[in-house]
């Protein structure tokens, strides 16, 4: 069987020659039509000539119309499409009184009514397109097309989830959000952990650094040096032994030079002391990272400062006495990001590659309807059916053979 | 299409050959109303070599058959065939219009 022709033509009078022709040849590649190539010829040109006069008008001369032969079985389907505002030729009006007589008959009429004579089924449909479908013969309808109903169920043209470029791109910035949320929310729980940490050993020892200090301040009333007196010495060692070495105590004197140390032969420890002693009565706070605290308090002697007590202990004491908060640092990367950067990856995959693919789908789509003699795309997409009807082949405008 | 139109007595006899289409209908129409004198003359259109004719045709034909019934001057068609008697069966003009097998049937009734 012959294959399916297309033809698209301007809204012309002077366009009827070559749609002549074009059915001519169509009828002699598909002999079991040229049986009904007059009607044919008869039914293409009376709808032609309705498009034309009284469809677009003459304003509207370059409109396209667009035909279609579809070889059947035993005849042919003709199919007459065209943009002009809604009309079915098929309904309008009575059929004209063909037992009028002369006097009584009106002009013109005549050419609906020779459609439905010399047609075996004609039918109208409306979407985009006014579409008048009429089959010459018996058999039935070319792949349920000319019946205008569209397949708007037809599967889509490829996998309906591509992600590519766009999506990956969206899911980085979406992954970067949590990401730096939870850095940052880790930063300040750091903080908060150590300033807790902080001030739950300034709890615990401040008032042992106080006591000390008040009783060298005492010990140095007599007029002694700090450098010379026993008495500091002995309250240092005293205490750390009360205290079962829970901490360490150094004294430096105003220079920052280490006189005492409790720190053992390891005395270098102690080292210097660059920092500036805090104000008579307070205590500096200090931490190495969380595992070694310092609280520093100045002596005076008659009121001047003379030198430096420094209490340090490590950090494992007071991490004991925060045991939930711990737990909590470490509840909160399992708890928030292990299931949610998961959802977030497959959520934004789907949302996002369906997307992508429908782009991808309609571009392959217009690619396709682009080409010369492609099928009818069966799409509902406007622009699609539009690239399509453009590719039809077409006849100029006034050409005549 | 093409029109020659030729005298018989005082009948005016229009021979057309072609399509008679949306095209080509009001040159047909043109070309055998130019040809009746004002005061009317029988008219046979001799369409036997003529192979097509659309409604726009047939609306060609009405109009010279109305101008002339207005004349009071006798019109008719002869050598109807195939396709084209089909177009004149469906359309009701094989009863408005005076239709003969021949040419020459249609002058002895013309001059009749």
């Amino acid at each position: 069987m012959a294959e399916t022709q297309r033809l698209r033509i301007g809204s012309s009078v002077g366009n009827l020659p070559e749609v002549v022709s074009w059915i001519e040849g169509f009828c002699a590649a598909h002999p079991p039509a040229s049986a009904f190539e007059h009607k044919l010829q008869l039914v293409a040109e009376e709808l032609l000539m309705n498009t034309i006069m009284h469809g677009y008008g003459k304003e509207r001369s370059n409109a396209s119309i667009w035909l279609t032969l579809h070889p059947q079985p035993e005849g042919v389907a003709f199919i007459i499409e065209d943009e002009a505002p809604p009309f079915d030729p098929l309904k309008e009006g009575p059929p004209p009184d063909t037992n009028a007589a002369l006097g009584d008959r009106p002009i013109g009429g005549l050419g609906v009514m020779l459609v439905r004579e010399m047609t075996d089924h004609a039918s109208y449909s409306r979407d985009r397109y006014n579409r008048l479908t009429l089959v010459f013969g018996p058999g039935p309808l070319p792949d349920g097309r000319t019946d205008g109903k569209r397949d708007g169920n037809r599967p889509a043209t490829g996998f309906p989830v591509r992600p590519r470029g766009l999506t990956l791109r969206i899911l980085a910035i979406l992954l970067f959000l949590p990401v730096a949320g939870l850095i940052a929310a880790g930063a300040l729980n750091y903080l908060k952990f150590e300033r807790i940490l902080t001030e739950t050993a300034a709890a615990r020892y401040d008032p042992v650094l106080r006591e000390l200090v008040r009783a060298i301040n005492d010990s140095l009333q007599e007029g002694l040096t700090l450098a010379s007196t026993k008495t500091t010495e002995n309250l240092i060692e005293r205490s750390v032994t009360q205290f079962e070495g829970a901490f360490d105590l150094v004294v430096h004197d105003i220079d920052g030079t280490a006189l005492f140390s409790t720190l053992g032969d390891d005395g270098n420890n102690a080292g210097t002391d660059s920092a500036s002693p805090p104000p008579p009565g307070e205590i500096h706070h200090e931490s190495s990272g969380l595992d070694r605290f310092t609280g520093r308090m100045t002596i005076l002697q008659d009121g001047v400062p003379v030198g430096v007590l420094s209490l340090s202990h490590d950090a494992t004491g007071a991490k004991d006495a925060l045991p939930d908060l711990t737990m909590q640092l470490q509840r909160a990367g399992a708890v928030a990001v292990f299931p949610v950067i998961p959802l977030l990856i497959i959520a934004t995959l789907i949302i996002f590659g369906r997307i992508e693919a429908r782009f991808h789908n309609r571009t392959l789509a217009i690619e396709r309807a682009a080409q010369p003699d492609s099928p009818d795309p069966g799409a509902t997409d406007p622009l699609v059916q539009a690239v399509w009807r453009v590719s039809w082949p077409s006849a100029a405008p006034g050409r005549s053979t | 299409m093409d029109a020659k139109i030729s005298k018989v007595g005082n009948v005016l006899v229009a021979e057309i050959e072609g399509r008679i289409d949306g095209v080509t209908a009001r040159e047909f129409e043109d070309a055998v109303t130019s040809a009746i004198p004002d005061g009317g003359s029988p008219v046979v259109c001799d369409l036997s070599s003529v192979s097509y004719v659309s409604s726009a045709g047939l609306r060609s034909i009405l109009v010279i058959a109305k101008r002339l019934s207005k004349a009071d001057a006798s019109f008719s068609i002869c050598g109807l065939s195939g396709s084209v008697a089909e177009v004149f069966r469906v359309s009701g003009f094989d009863k408005i219009i005076k239709a003969h097998a021949s040419r020459e049937d249609a002058l002895a009734d013309a001059k009749g």
